[in-house]
């Protein structure tokens, strides 16, 4: 069972006066934690053809078509994404105006879609951080991330892990990591979101009335209500320690 | 009668050119406007208020709630390429911003 996120300060061990991020999460819920920042970054480097890291090139002359390659699109105006969930996650910054969305869009869209894809790095980084070296951890990842891959398929024990179980590992999150993945873990639950069809805040309370009922997952739509639900608290969770109100 | 030319107040001067309405049609004519959505959370998104703009908690506060009441609130205002700034910072942190001219 996963304890909330607080701030400590002065933990044995570490530096005087440093400051840590810490929670407990079980197994289960770390390894779906990393599995689905991956999954984000995933959509967000594949939504592009000019993602960093995605690049099929391996000899140089490939890199350096690739660079022009992307320096030219640049250049050019960019229509939005076409996948709504990676749309979501890079918007249109004007309203009612096409050319000036697309002048903002070829402005702005290559930097931001980098600094999304290194905060979900330097999250998954840290709940990965102790954890994968684990040989008991490391297994019950590999079922989480194998069931993943397999969707309609309930992992054992549920979305929060009645079933695995040993006891909740610490997750401790520097400052500087805590505060990439409360923005990592938003672009994950906005992703999440626009795959549940949650477009306005009654679309919001139908959903919490569903998982107030706390009936186990039985469709792929309802576990992955389950995880967002998850996430929710958990960003509130890292939120809340951050702004020094846990 | 003197034949040096009449002293220039530059303070006045000053004062003239420098009027309200000046600077509000030059400098001051972008906003930047932070739309409601289901899933951003009121903590998370007073916490960026407070983070990015540096407001107060209070500030940051009023903010949020009127985004989540009124669907969408002004969160800065300035020059055009300061709100794109703007915009692009909140679509870094998650939050739904677009930025246009004062109406």
């Amino acid at each position: 069972m996963a304890h909330a996120f607080t701030r400590v300060t002065n933990r044995p061990g570490a530096p005087a006066g440093e400051t840590a991020i810490v929670g407990r999460l079980d197994d289960v819920e770390r390894s779906l934690v990393i599995e689905l920042l991956h999954q984000t970054s995933v959509l967000l480097s594949d939504g592009s053809d000019d993602a960093p890291g995605v690049s099929s090139g391996t000899t140089d002359a490939n890199a350096e078509d690739e660079l022009f390659a992307s320096l030219s699109r640049s250049m050019t105006p960019r229509e939005a994404p076409s996948d709504p969930a990676v749309r979501r996650l890079l918007p249109d910054g004007v309203k009612g105006d096409d050319e000036a969305a697309r002048e903002f869009r070829r402005l702005t869209e290559s930097t931001l879609r980098t600094r999304k894809l290194a905060n979900l790095d330097t999250a998954m980084r840290a709940f990965e951080r102790g954890f994968l070296a684990d040989e008991e951890a490391a297994a019950v990842a590999d079922e989480v991330y194998a069931q993943a891959a397999k969707p309609g398929r309930e992992p054992g024990g549920g979305a929060t892990g009645d079933g695995f179980v040993a006891g909740a590992r610490e997750v401790v999150l520097t400052p500087t990591e805590a505060r990439a993945a409360m923005m990592a873990i938003t672009d994950v639950r906005l992703v999440l979101a626009e795959r549940l069809g949650l477009r306005t805040d009654e679309d919001a309370d139908a959903l919490s009335e569903q998982l107030e009922r706390d009936a186990p997952p039985q469709s792929p739509e309802e576990l992955l209500a389950a995880y967002y639900d998850f996430l929710t608290w958990m960003s509130e969770s890292i939120t809340l320690a951050v702004m020094g109100q846990a | 009668m003197s034949l040096a030319p009449p002293e220039i107040d530059f303070d006045e001067l000053t004062k003239q050119l420098s009027l309200p309405e000046h600077a509000d049609a030059g400098e001051r004519s972008w906003v930047t406007l932070v739309w409601n959505d289901p899933v951003n959370l009121m903590s998370y998104v007073s916490f960026v208020f407070q983070d990015y703009f540096g407001y107060s908690e209070a500030e940051a506060e009023r903010l949020m709630l009127q985004v989540h009441t009124e669907g969408r609130a002004v969160v800065s205002k300035g020059t055009r390429e300061k709100m794109e700034a703007d915009t692009m910072a909140m679509h870094g942190y998650s939050l739904w911003a677009t930025y246009q001219q004062e109406s």
